[in-house]
């Protein structure tokens, strides 16, 4: 799954489909596992009996698929977001710098910083006091290009 | 601690035990039923009712008191999630409802911004 999900309005890592999918298995379980003891009491015959034996063991089986399934799913929904949310971080950050009039391509750098970077470049998010300015009034500052987020472009 | 509440907040950790004690006892029943007879015929009923049924019920505690942590796990995000966007660490996406409505409510449901996931 690759789409948004709405913050605060999902109570669990579920959707509704997945819970259903979750219900219908489980009450094939019971069903399975009813079915299976009504067969086996009914009847002292053993080769009678294996068939319900096999009906219920089957039961268990499916609503054990259906218990690890949903598991997996919330486990990896959890991991989705966990990754979706602290990857946010980092671009809040950026934001945050772009946030103070500066367009994610300017030039920027601070006071004590030898570089100058990208507005939204990693290493100047959370900094004070970033000011932007041109290649060359950095340059000229004595400032060298940063080398990861490469303002200016690859040249 | 008020125990209705208490319950409320934890029914399913109070049910993954109930599940688990269940499931104990129903193994126990059928190891008995099975062990009280050398006729095979009377003794498969126990094996399902007894034995498949407790394994149900042990999956079943398992489920839930593991889904108990899952949606902790969830509930935590969430908060954590409710405070980058209140303090405007989290950017909102463009065209979302977030920047005109509030963020959350106290009961935490009514939440605007979607969060996209990478």
């Amino acid at each position: 799954m690759n789409a948004a999900h709405p913050v605060g309005v999902a109570p669990s890592p579920w959707n509704a489909r997945q819970r259903l999918v979750l219900a219908f298995l489980l009450a094939v379980g019971v069903v399975g596992l009813a079915a299976g003891y009504d067969g086996t009491s009914g009847t002292l015959r053993v080769g009678h009996q294996v068939v319900w034996i096999d009906v219920a063991g089957a039961a268990l089986l499916v609503s054990g698929a259906g218990v690890v399934g949903f598991l997996t799913a919330g486990r990896r929904a959890i991991g989705r977001r966990r990754l979706a949310l602290f990857g946010n971080v980092v671009d809040g950050e950026a934001v945050a710098a772009v946030a103070t009039g500066l367009a994610a391509g300017d030039l920027v750098s601070a006071p004590t910083m030898t570089k100058y970077h990208r507005a939204d470049c990693s290493f100047v998010a959370g900094k004070t006091g970033v000011v932007a300015a041109s290649a060359a009034g950095h340059e000229q500052a004595g400032r060298r290009r940063c080398g990861v987020c490469l303002p200016g472009g690859d040249a | 601690m008020d125990l209705v509440k208490y319950t409320r907040n934890q029914w399913d950790r109070i049910g993954a035990w109930l599940c688990v004690i269940g499931g104990a006892v129903a193994l126990l029943v059928g190891y008995l039923g099975v062990s009280d007879t050398l006729n095979t015929g009377e003794q498969l009923p126990y094996v399902v009712s007894g034995g498949m049924l407790g394994l149900f019920l042990l999956g079943l505690g398992a489920l839930l008191w593991l889904s108990a942590d899952l949606r902790d796990e969830w509930r935590k995000l969430d908060a954590i999630d409710r405070h980058l966007l209140d303090t405007n660490r989290l950017p909102a996406p463009e065209g979302s409802a977030a920047e005109a409505a509030p963020s959350s409510e106290p009961n935490g449901r009514a939440v605007g911004r979607e969060v996209s996931l990478r």
